[in-house]
């Protein structure tokens, strides 16, 4: 009996550290990410990352103590990334690894002489 | 019946571990990984294999009906929201230029948002009054 419950708080301790050591080099991605949208990105991992960690704690522990804040995060952390991917991502725009340019803006009112404007 | 409870526990440990286990996988992914796309393609791991793996898990281990219901909504809020920043994530990736066109296959948005001869409908109206 006390053998399965040493040996469940081993397994829950690894658990533990695996989230931790994720969330760190999850750090490293944000630090060098090299557009916003990456950011973005590592953001809602993160969000992730809170969450099973909060949840291996709440396992190890045996409480629900911290529930209501993963539902929170769960609820609530896509927001930045949306945010940042409607708002700052358009504005921001890093050296392009790409060949192609960057596609220009579309055409204004003044310039519909060749092509069939809708009437 | 204090052993099936025994086992419970375990399996439900067991799970945890699994579940941080996928998500330090998806992390290195992510770190390693070239571009937005595929960076994303990594991210969607953590989000929801690990994180229902992990929340499985501790279900295991907690067997009260609060407890279950709360995890069961936090599982389902996550796979509600998380298509929602990664589709925004990708639309922007692309309408700012930051996808390999030549690394592609298939490339269905192509004709309908970087042709010259299609502009946008909407905003054509919009101009012409």
């Amino acid at each position: 009996m006390s053998v399965f419950e040493q040996i469940d708080r081993i397994l829950l301790i690894a658990a533990v550290v695996l989230v931790l050591i994720a969330g760190l080099l999850l750090l490293g991605r944000i630090w060098r990410g090299p557009s916003m949208l990456d950011r973005a990105i590592s953001l809602d991992v993160i969000a992730a990352l809170i969450i099973a960690g909060l949840g291996a704690k709440s396992a190890l522990a045996l409480d629900s103590f911290y529930f209501p804040i993963m539902l929170v995060l769960a609820f609530l952390g896509f927001t930045g990334s949306v945010g940042i991917a409607r708002f700052i991502a358009v504005r921001d725009r890093p050296a392009v690894t790409s060949p192609t340019p960057p596609q220009p803006p579309a055409p204004a009112a003044g310039s519909g002489e060749t092509k069939e404007g809708p009437r | 019946m204090n052993a099936w409870l025994q086992i419970l526990d375990t399996a439900g440990a067991v799970l945890v571990l699994l579940g941080a286990a996928i998500c330090l996988l998806g992390v290195i992914g992510m770190l390693r990984l070239p571009d937005v796309l595929s960076r994303s393609h990594a991210a969607t791991k953590p989000q929801t294999l690990g994180m229902i793996l992990v929340l499985a898990g501790v279900a295991l281990r907690l067997r009260t009906g609060m407890d279950l219901a709360t995890l069961v909504l936090i599982g389902f809020f996550q796979m509600l929201t998380g298509p929602v920043a990664s589709h925004l994530v990708a639309r922007s990736a692309y309408r700012t230029g930051q996808v390999d066109h030549d690394e592609l296959l298939f490339d269905e948005l192509d004709e309908q948002l970087t042709d010259e001869k299609y502009p946008p409908p909407a905003r054509r109206s919009d101009s012409k009054g």
